[in-house]
Parts: structure tokens; C-alpha cells; sequence
């Protein structure tokens, strides 16, 4: 591993070792670039996994402070709890389900497809899918997505069973064990799925893709790479010419260092990404970095979720095996007949007994909640995943009185449901529900939407710099060294699973980024 | 009134045919002892009627007819180490106690099941009511002791997952073809 001097000023510094920093370093490296790479979490392993959802919740989650606001029922269930997303080595793809889909080509160009929509501050991204294919091809052959690449699909599981059942009776067209980042058989020296359940909890066979066992090691083997884990980011710092020129971190002991960089990007997910940003606030950008539109932090999307559980008479046992085994694609479609525009996937989901019991219905009790974990056993699950409208007024706020642990304004993330998204997670209750009917299902829970796993938009891209803060590689506006590397640069959430789009946008990035250096454009 | 309360205690007292928990009271201290499981707590903040209140409030918010009273004493043991470590939580315990009895007008306990759920609703957005209600989330559904009961094997990765062992033998629906879920490699 390479070990690069605080004042050194050559290398590009990452913040994040997720989907989005942590691929980010593996290109650069690859290239010859010096890349340091900072993660506010500590370095696991797989050994470190636990299958035990409570135990390893504290092990992997974001426990910082943060706070809510808006009329989303996570501000009333999870006041402190926004996100259910990852602080250690690998970020969030240690925790991802591993769902790997393209966004659609009109989902690209929202704003035109769509048409306007009140309260939504919808924009085309300043890409299309055309310029996006070829890293998407690379994404999805580095990351071993299924149903690509002439990799088989995973097996379906007994979850899956009872989806695929019900979807068919329905009429439901595509249904399948989805294409998942997760190997059917081995590949790139990793292992093949052994169905343990657990994806959310740390996978102990590396079969799922995570940056911890692939980027992060590949990217340490050139020797291009100084990796600082347990190093929390206070402030990106800028010169009097007004470019990046470090950034400020705590190591473990609390102690602070100034870190030289020649380029910085930041992909700490889309709530302490842009908090990062407005923490840098400096007399030359009283607002905050890459803030000149009063784009950051705003626009926060979660996708529109949702759960449906259902009971029925003879034993399911969902929790065995992948928790996202396939999915329903039918509903992904752009189609205002059924009340909203954009689209959803239904995919499958289970959660252990512990967790199930925490979200099932957050807060409920009584014999009706009681009956239904007793049941467990029995219970089959999916997850809705759908666009939800950007709003400015959704947005990642510094807290004006509470501070972290290195005394650091805490986010808060507000977030108020668009009369789209209720409409849409409205219609994908209804269809959930008629899948589960079908399979035979007893009774049938909608459970809302958990603590945001899918969290996007705080740093959007745009063509104009008036409408958001980063041009689609990711570079910013404002400043032309600094660039989002994360899920906070999407324009628009659509209604995919986020991380291969992530890792796509990244590859592209590290291109951009290379060839901006050779022609000492940054 | 008295006889439920009365059956509540021989309940507690024997349920079955053995002897199954009882709450001893003596010179103050109180222990919760379930004999024929060899399970018993001392407690150290909450006094006897506190306890078998908060007991019979635990199984009224998760009532399980075939989960012992063993495991809903384990919420109040856990309850009481919290009033233990900070006497806010045990002042807030007291007089949540002490509410329910005020809006029963006499023992809470004691009153019919509907009455009790009655009363519980008024006080449901209380930090008393979610102090109560959060610890039976975990002490009840995060106990591996119960996890059997519910149907749920806990971690798999030192059995070999389920690859081998069951995660596609649900065999009352039809199987989806292989162009939607391929054979296991």
C-alpha cells in the first residue's frame, strides 16, 4: 500500500470507500493515479461478518447523529435513523441486496418524458443511456451481474416461489431471479452463493460484490493506494484561487490532519456528502462548496418503498437464501393510466425475526402484530422500489444546535412524500397485494417504507450550472477539481436500485478525471 | 375483579403442573424465580407490584398464548437493569406503573383484558408506553431461546447456508421454470 505525506499534493482524494469511492480508487489506481481513500469506518472483514441482524447493525451502520423532519413516518418511527446505511470499509456495499439494473433510457430524460409536474423540480440529466451503455457493460462485467455476461441467473428461492407463483396468475410477464451482483457460480476468484440469507448483513461468502473484497484489494495492488480507514472528513479546504486543495479529517483518536490533495471527490452517500459540502462553508463560499445554485442538499430522493408481507396456511421460510431473489419488472414502465408517471420494481425481501419485529408496522403491538410474527414462519415478503419526484424543499440541512462527536453541525433530513410517490407506493400496495392473493395468502401487511437505504439527489448533475451542482461526469460546477462520486449526483432517482448506476457513473468518472489530469485541466 | 386478579396469580404461580414463576417480595427486594426452567432474576429498582404489572403489560402489548411467562419476566429483568443504570428511566417506569393504576382507578392488573387495552391506548404515545414497548421488541423477538418457537433458524453460516438444506423445498406452489429461476450451479 502506498503511504502518500500530508502536504503531498499530487494525489486525488476520495471520501468514501462505497459503490461510488470505493471503484472510483480501483480505476484511478489502475491508470497510474495516486489515489488516497478515506473512510469514516472501521476496516472488516469478512471473518467480522455476523449472521445476527442487531449484532451486526452496530457492527456495519451509520450510528452518527442525525435528525429528521417532514410527514414521512420514518421521522416518527426513526427519529435518529433516516438512512439504514453503512459507516465502515466498502460502505454500503457491504449491506446492499445486490440488484444490479440499468435506468431506462426515458428515465434519463425525465423532465421531457414526464412533462411537468407540480412541486417536482424535475430535470433531464445532462446524460442519456447511450452515453452511459458502454460503463454500464464494464460495471456489470466487474461486478458479475447475473443474466450478463452469459452468467446463469441465481436459483430462486422459497421466497421467490411464492412471488413468481402469484406474479403469474396475475399476468405478470417478467418475473425472474432478477440480475443481482451476486455469483450463480464462481467467478474472479470469488465464491458461489450458498444461500445463507443474511446479503444485508455483510455476505460471508463474498459471493455478492462488495468494494471491501474487490476494488479496495485490486486497488492496493498496484500500489497506488493509501487507504485510512476510521479518518471522518470535516471540511474540504479550497485556496484564494478558489479550488480544492485538501481537505481537514479526524483519525480515531479525534486527532485532526490536513491532507494536500490535487483533486477531491466525495462520495460519502447523498447525506453526508452534501453535509460535507455546507460543513466546508468558507468566507469565498459563505453557502457552503459547489453551492452557487442552492442545489446542495436539496432534491433528496429515497424511492418511493414499501414493503407487502402476507402469511399463508403452509410454511415459506423466506429468510433462506439470497433476500433479494427476483423481482417483477412490469410495473418499471412510464404509464399515467394507472395515476402517476414513473415506474416501480417489486422485488423480494425478507428480514430476520429481530428486524421483522422492528418494522413490520414500527410502533405497532397488540394480538393482530403478534399474530403475524407468530406466523413468521409462514410469511412471504417483497420490496417496492419505485421513482420518487425530486422536491427542493426535501432537502439535507445542517442542524442549527446539535453537533457530533468532533463538534460538526449533525444533517437533518427532511422529507415530505410528493402526491406521485403516494400515489405510485398506493398502487404498488394494491399489486403486491393481488400477487400475494393469488399465491393463496391469508393476510397481507403493508408495511412502509424502512429507514432509507436508497438515498439520492443532494449534489445533482445538470447541464445548466443554475439547476444543480456537478455536469455529468460529476465534476462540479463551481469548482472544476472537486466532483461528486456518489448516489447525491443523480438527477433523478428512477425506478432501479441505484448501486450499478453508482459504479457506472464512477468508471466513467475515472476516465474523465484521467484525462483532465493528462491535459493538466485539474 | 379479585378472582381474575387472584387466577392471575395462580397462573404465574402454577401454571400447568408445575410450578411455573412466582414473584417473591422479601424485606424489599424482589426476585422473579421460574423454578422448573431454573431461571430466576433479582431486581433491584421496581418493587412487586411494579414488576407483575409491567409483566402482565408486556404480555398484553405481545400476547404469544404459548410463550411461557419466563420469557416476558426477561423484558421486566431487562427493564429493571435499565432503571438500574439511570434514575430517570426508573422514575419514568414508577410512574408510568402508577398512571395505569390511576386510569383503572385501582390495580390496573386487575381489570378485564379489554378494560386493560383501553387504558393502554390512552398512554400509547407516552415515553412510558414506548420505554415498555421497545424493550419487549427485542427481549421477545431478538431472544434466540424463542426464535424455535417462531420458526426462525437464526445464522446459517456454519451450517453451509441453505444451499443444501431447504431454500427452494417449499413444495405447494409450482415451480418456476428455468428461464425464471435457474438450477443451482
Amino acid at each position: 500500500m502506498a503511504k502518500i505525506d500530508f502536504n503531498d499534493n499530487s494525489a486525488v482524494v476520495i471520501i468514501g470507500s462505497g459503490a461510488g469511492g470505493g471503484t472510483l480508487a480501483n480505476e484511478l489506481c489502475q491508470k497510474g493515479i495516486k489515489v488516497i481513500l478515506l473512510e469514516a469506518g472501521k476496516h472488516h472483514s469478512i471473518a467480522d461478518f455476523v449472521n445476527d441482524e442487531w449484532p451486526s447493525f452496530s457492527q456495519l451502520a451509520w450510528l452518527d447523529k442525525r435528525t429528521t423532519s417532514g410527514d414521512w413516518r420514518v421521522a416518527k418511527d426513526f427519529p435518529n435513523l433516516p438512512a439504514w446505511i453503512c459507516k465502515t470499509v466498502g460502505g454500503t456495499t457491504t449491506h446492499w441486496a445486490g440488484a444490479s439494473l440499468r435506468i431506462q433510457d426515458h428515465e434519463f430524460r425525465a423532465e421531457t418524458h414526464y412533462g411537468k409536474i407540480d412541486d417536482a423540480n424535475l430535470i433531464d440529466w445532462p446524460l442519456t443511456l447511450k452515453d452511459l451503455e458502454p460503463y454500464y457493460a464494464k460495471a456489470e462485467d466487474k461486478m458479475g451481474v447475473t443474466r450478463t455476461n452469459g452468467i446463469p441467473g441465481l436459483p430462486g428461492n422459497n421466497n421467490f416461489k411464492v412471488m413468481h407463483a402469484g406474479a403469474k396468475k396475475l399476468g405478470y410477464k417478467e418475473v425472474h431471479t432478477g440480475r443481482m451482483a451476486i455469483n450463480s457460480r464462481p467467478r474472479n476468484g470469488r465464491a458461489a452463493c450458498q444461500q445463507i440469507g443474511f446479503c444485508f448483513q455483510g455476505c460471508k461468502s463474498g459471493a455478492k460484490w462488495s468494494t471491501l473484497y474487490t476494488e479496495i484489494p485490486a486497488a492496493e495492488a498496484t500500489g497506488n493506494l493509501e487507504l485510512r480507514s476510521e479518518s471522518h472528513v470535516l471540511q474540504v479546504k479550497h485556496d484564494t484561487d478558489g479550488k480544492v486543495s485538501g481537505i481537514l479529517y479526524a483519525d480515531k483518536n479525534g486527532n485532526q490532519h490536513l491532507q494536500k490533495a490535487r483533486i477531491v471527490c466525495v462520495a460519502g452517500n447523498s447525506i453526508e456528502s452534501p453535509r460535507l459540502l455546507l460543513n466546508s462553508a468558507s468566507s469565498m463560499y459563505p453557502d457552503g462548496l459547489a453551492n452557487s445554485s442552492g442545489q446542495v442538499g436539496r432534491n433528496y430522493m429515497r424511492h418511493t418503498t414499501g414493503s407487502v408481507y402476507a402469511t399463508f396456511e403452509k410454511p415459506v421460510h423466506m429468510y433462506r437464501g439470497t433476500t433479494m431473489a427476483g423481482i417483477i419488472a412490469d410495473e418499471n414502465r412510464h404509464d399515467t393510466s394507472r395515476g402517476f408517471a414513473g415506474g416501480y420494481e417489486l422485488e423480494t425481501l425478507s428480514l430476520g425475526l429481530p428486524f421483522m419485529a422492528a418494522f413490520l408496522d414500527p410502533g405497532a403491538s397488540g394480538k393482530k402484530f403478534s399474530d403475524a410474527l407468530e406466523d413468521y414462519e409462514h410469511m412471504a415478503g417483497m420490496w417496492i422500489v419505485g421513482e420518487d419526484m425530486p422536491q427542493e424543499k426535501n432537502r439535507v440541512t445542517l442542524h442549527k444546535t446539535e453537533k457530533d462527536q468532533h463538534g460538526q453541525p449533525v444533517p437533518n433530513v427532511h422529507f415530505d412524500d410528493h402526491k406521485n410517490d403516494i400515489a405510485m407506493r398506493n398502487h404498488a400496495y394494491k399489486q403486491g397485494t393481488l400477487v400475494y392473493e393469488a399465491a393463496g395468502a391469508k393476510t397481507v401487511w403493508e408495511t412502509p417504507p424502512y429507514p432509507s437505504t436508497h438515498n439520492l439527489g443532494t449534489n445533482r448533475m445538470s447541464t445548466k450550472a443554475s439547476d444543480g451542482v456537478c455536469n455529468g461526469f460529476g465534476q462540479t460546477h463551481d469548482i472544476k477539481n472537486l466532483f461528486i462520486s456518489d448516489g447525491s449526483q443523480f438527477t433523478t432517482g428512477a425506478a432501479e436500485n441505484p448501486t450499478l448506476t453508482i459504479v457506472t457513473l464512477a468508471i466513467r468518472q475515472a476516465d474523465y478525471i484521467a484525462e483532465q489530469m493528462g491535459k493538466k485541466n485539474i | 375483579m379479585e378472582n381474575e386478579h387472584l387466577n392471575r396469580r395462580k397462573f404465574l404461580c402454577n401454571s400447568g403442573k408445575t410450578l411455573a414463576g412466582v414473584i417473591v417480595a422479601s424485606s424489599g427486594a424482589v426476585s422473579l424465580v421460574f423454578p422448573a426452567t431454573g431461571w430466576s432474576a433479582q431486581l433491584t429498582v421496581l418493587n412487586e407490584h411494579e414488576s407483575e404489572t409491567l409483566l402482565n403489560m408486556t404480555r398484553q402489548l405481545y400476547p404469544h398464548d404459548k410463550i411461557a411467562d419466563k420469557f416476558y419476566a426477561v423484558v421486566v429483568k431487562a427493564l429493571d437493569d435499565d432503571a438500574s443504570a439511570n434514575t430517570d428511566t426508573a422514575k419514568q417506569l414508577k410512574a408510568g406503573v402508577a398512571e395505569l393504576d390511576k386510569l383503572a382507578q385501582g390495580n390496573w392488573s386487575e381489570l378485564s383484558a379489554d378494560k386493560r387495552e383501553t387504558i393502554l391506548k390512552k398512554i400509547d404515545s407516552t415515553a412510558f408506553f414506548q420505554q415498555v414497548r421497545s424493550k419487549c421488541v427485542t427481549g421477545i423477538y431478538n431472544n434466540k431461546d424463542l426464535w424455535d418457537h417462531f420458526g426462525y433458524e437464526g445464522s446459517s453460516v456454519e451450517h453451509g447456508g441453505y444451499i443444501n438444506r431447504g431454500f427452494d423445498d417449499l413444495d405447494w406452489l409450482p415451480n418456476p421454470p428455468e428461464s425464471d429461476s435457474p438450477k443451482a450451479h
